[in-house]
């Protein structure tokens, strides 16, 4: 198995997880997770529904604390941070989350608050949101209320307000949820972008086509985690087939995923070397 | 009448002020303490918590003789002079709009969605912007415990006036004022006077009522937003989500 930590000597982990473990109402959900994340990779964080995969973003943002292990940021764990090297620090990640929180307030309002938290004026604010939501295809939103937004228009909206801080990381959690096939194209266009420009990426997907598509198009670099049944397995995106043959931990789940997407047309895709 | 006009004006005008600056000091207070309890994590925030809650009902009467304690020419606080003057009852009523403002807001806040707290969190905020943030978030909650902080400190009674005295020209309220009457045998006065405090009361649900209202048509307007007409079309693709 493929490990992130092979180069690690060379380019040390920006953020990890360590021996983490995660239980939810007394039902373990991570059990002894290791997964390292070294700067400008491209991750795509595969795996069922309820398997923990939010879970994983959210630990490696540092907003929840795991039962046990470590959760590392630049080599130092999240919970021993000031709260001053906290908020730096999470001013240099773009989050998207699967369900999408705004204020109730307008569009624009959303995707300006983090900059105007770092100090940036209202009116260069303004216009880097106003650039951030054209991009997403939101020009003419800013000033609607961003709860008016549909399902859709919120997830891109979110996108936005990612975009707009100019992070060095982004972490994207079903960032396509509720899009058409034109924005869904849209939306991963700005997340290889961004990861070409030297960014780091993280995205966490529940669809076998989308984690293949991405993966296709952002080349050898990308690296998948498959989350299930408590543990992580990570390879880089051309052993994954051999993954899909192995009798126990993914495999059997990546069989079912390729059976009821297309009869293994999917996997079948998967470039072999 | 039992009053003459100008002194019931003067009575009108302090209460009202006294519950005013009742609520603008447990405001000051209250806030801060609530959003204390509910977003930070500290030794002891679980205690203080049931005691702010336990004070919801806080019994203006003990609430008036701990503060006559402290106030009372031999209590630590006698130098200051205070004791049956207005300052002593708006500390009174500031005693008991604390907590209430202090829970409400907790509870508001807490009822915020998780989503939009994570959110918040995740983009970095200083101490301050987190909050204010979040505040700006649970406006409507907050603003109904600030009012409701108001009418626990109307015309209050007991806390009035064991601090105040009940002094004429100086320290009577609406709430002394019909207790003085009424042991006077001057009911139909009395009814007037409870009439000036009902009408205030009113205003408050009067605007209650407005923010209820004003949070429904929010509320409306987002339910109702899916497909309007003159929604503008997204530039980039021509494609709405």
């Amino acid at each position: 198995m493929a490990d992130l930590r092979a180069n690690s000597e060379c380019n040390p982990p920006e953020f990890a997880l360590a021996r983490v473990e995660v239980a939810l109402e007394g039902r373990p959900l991570l059990q002894g997770v290791d997964l390292d994340l070294t700067r400008g990779s491209f991750l795509l964080v595969l795996g069922p529904t309820g398997a923990g995969k939010t879970t994983i973003l959210r630990l490696l943002l540092g907003l929840q604390r795991p039962g046990a292990g470590k959760t590392l940021v630049e080599g130092r764990e999240w919970s021993t941070l000031s709260r001053a090297n906290r908020a730096h620090i999470r001013q240099r990640i773009g989050y998207v989350q699967q369900q999408v929180g705004l204020l109730q307030a307008p569009a624009l309002y959303n995707v300006t608050l983090p900059l105007r938290w770092r100090g940036v004026s209202r009116d260069v604010a303004d216009e880097c949101g106003k650039t951030a939501m054209a991009s997403v295809g939101l020009s003419g939103y800013e000033r609607e209320p961003a709860l008016s937004l549909s399902g859709g228009e919120r997830q891109r909206l979110a996108m936005a307000r990612a975009c707009a801080v100019e992070p060095d990381v982004l972490f994207l959690d079903e960032f396509t949820n509720h899009q058409d096939p034109a924005h869904e194209d849209l939306l991963e266009s700005l997340a290889h972008g961004f990861h070409g420009r030297g960014g780091t990426v993280v995205v966490v997907s529940h669809r076998l086509d989308q984690v293949r598509r991405m993966a296709t198009r952002g080349g050898d670099a990308v690296q998948i985690a498959i989350v299930i049944d408590g543990q992580v397995y990570v390879c880089a995106w051309p052993a994954l087939p051999s993954f899909a043959t192995e009798p126990a931990g993914p495999g059997p789940f990546l069989r079912r995923l390729a059976l009821a997407s297309e009869s293994e047309v999917e996997l079948a895709a998967v470039p072999t070397s | 009448m039992a009053i003459p006009l100008d002194e019931l004006v003067n009575i009108t005008l302090l209460t009202v002020a006294v519950t005013i600056g009742a609520t603008a000091l447990g405001s000051l207070l209250g806030i801060p303490l609530g959003l204390l309890l509910v977003l930070e994590r500290f030794p002891g925030r679980g205690a203080i918590r049931t005691i702010v809650y336990a004070l919801y009902a806080f019994p203006p009467i003990v609430a008036g003789v701990l503060l006559y304690l402290l106030l009372r020419r031999e209590g630590p606080l006698g130098d200051l002079g205070l004791l049956f003057t207005p300052v002593a009852i708006l500390l009174g009523e500031t005693l008991l709009t604390t907590p209430l403002i202090a829970g409400l807001t907790v509870s508001a806040v807490a009822e915020l969605p998780p989503e939009v707290i994570e959110i918040v969190d995740s983009g970095g905020p200083s101490l301050r912007q987190r909050a204010i943030a979040l505040l700006r978030e649970a406006r409507f909650g907050v603003t109904a415990a600030v009012l409701v902080g108001y009418g626990r400190s109307l015309a209050e009674v007991a806390a009035a006036l064991i601090l105040g005295g009940n002094i004429r020209g100086e320290t009577r309220t609406l709430g002394t004022a019909i207790l003085l009457e009424v042991n006077q045998g001057d009911f139909e006065f009395a009814l007037a006077l409870s009439a000036l405090i009902l009408a205030q009361a009113l205003f408050m649900a009067f605007l209650l009522r407005r923010l209820q209202r004003a949070e429904r048509a929010f509320a409306h307007r987002i339910d109702t937003s899916h497909g309007r007409p003159k929604r503008p079309t997204s530039e980039k693709t021509g494609v709405e989500g």
